[in-house]
């Protein structure tokens, strides 16, 4: 097995176990297909899809001065996934993640936010998320 | 007394602040920096702030009134997330039909935020525009009609969760500026006690002449 295929198994227990990292993350696709379980060697299971996810990131101001912004980045491995999000599908793709860490959080949903971003060569798709508000009826 | 000039942003801010009604947030200064957090929704906020002034020599002299035609900018922000059926999204019971046409009713923040903008950008233009504001709270004849000469737009622009817009509006107006003077401190009572706190404190070395006249550095007076 070569470094990359290496990393990529890896994945397994550093992005998904969910005794260490892991966080439970629903996907929930353009035509309403609901995505919350694995695929192990292409194979569908029942096993609750996991990922890795940043609550917070670093965005540049207007000044120029790196901020702290609250907006979950989530990381998912690019295998265990039975479709995985376009940066061309409409609408947008929704996703599902505790609020926060902590155990028995409120699972909250967000727009996936144009573009993703393929970490082609590590076997990673990296969703940033975007706030999702209830429209006011006028 | 101050210059009109001054008296005429507080009286801007004044107008906007009564005639908000709850649509927005006025703040007389421009702000360092604004979390989105603070101007989405219904706290879009609008900051009033002096960007500068001409004095025409023309229209103005060292003994009586000086014309100062004035330019206010009126910074406008608006925040906005997506907006959608997030009740049918987030319902478990839901079916595939209703959750992809949750996802359809989404409008894009961008969307959402320039709305809201042009929105703002109209209720402040009309505000300030109106009749009945013609003297921009100064007391008739303290200022000339004044009058909104553009409506700029940036943006959109992502700012954390929320996607920001922002615009601007360039009121200007003249105003008379009365010359009243201002002699200042007497120089005995400043410059003075400063000097004459140096030579007290200063120590002898510090205050010697580093190059006395008629000596050059590294040579012999000739």
């Amino acid at each position: 097995m070569n470094l990359r295929a290496q990393a990529e198994a890896d994945l397994a227990t550093t992005l998904e176990d969910p005794t260490l990292f892991g966080m439970p993350v629903e996907l929930v696709s353009p035509d309403g297909e609901v995505i919350n379980t694995k695929m192990v060697d292409g194979i569908a299971t029942t096993e609750q899809l996991c990922g890795q996810v940043h609550y917070d990131s670093i965005e540049t101001d207007d000044a120029g001065i790196p901020t702290i912004i609250h907006k979950p980045v989530v990381t998912l491995r690019r295998s265990s996934l039975s479709r995985v999000p376009l940066p061309t599908d409409r609408p947008r793709w929704a996703c599902r993640i505790p609020e926060s860490p902590l155990v028995d959080a409120d699972i909250v949903t967000f727009l996936v936010e144009n573009p993703t971003e393929g970490g082609g060569s590590l076997g990673i798709v990296r969703l940033y998320l975007t706030r999702a508000e209830q429209a006011v009826t006028p | 007394m101050t210059m009109k000039f001054r008296t005429l942003k507080a009286s801007i801010v004044a107008i906007l602040g009564l005639a908000a009604a709850g649509r927005f947030r006025v703040v007389g200064y421009k702000q360092r920096g604004v979390a989105a957090e603070e101007i989405v929704g219904q706290l879009r906020t609008v900051q009033v702030f002096f960007t500068g002034g001409k004095f025409p020599k023309a229209a103005g002299s060292h003994l009586g009134p000086v014309m100062h035609d004035v330019t206010i900018k009126v910074d406008l922000s608006a925040a906005k997330a997506a907006e959608g059926d997030l009740v049918a999204l987030t319902d478990p019971s839901s079916t595939p039909a209703e959750f992809a046409a949750a996802l359809s009713s989404f409008r894009e923040a961008a969307d959402m935020a320039d709305d809201s903008l042009d929105e703002l950008g109209d209720i402040v233009f009309q505000i300030l525009m109106d009749g009945r504001n013609l003297d921009l709270g100064m007391g008739a004849g303290n200022v000339s009609p004044h009058w909104i000469e553009n409506f700029d737009k940036q943006g959109p622009t992502a700012r954390g969760e929320y996607v920001v817009m922002s615009g601007s509006l360039d009121l200007t107006c003249r105003v008379s500026e009365e010359l009243l003077g201002d002699a200042g401190v007497a120089a005995d009572h400043v410059l003075g006690a400063v000097l004459a706190d140096v030579e007290t404190n200063m120590p002898d070395s510090v205050g010697a002449d580093p190059a006395p006249a008629g000596i050059r550095a590294g040579g012999i007076t000739p």
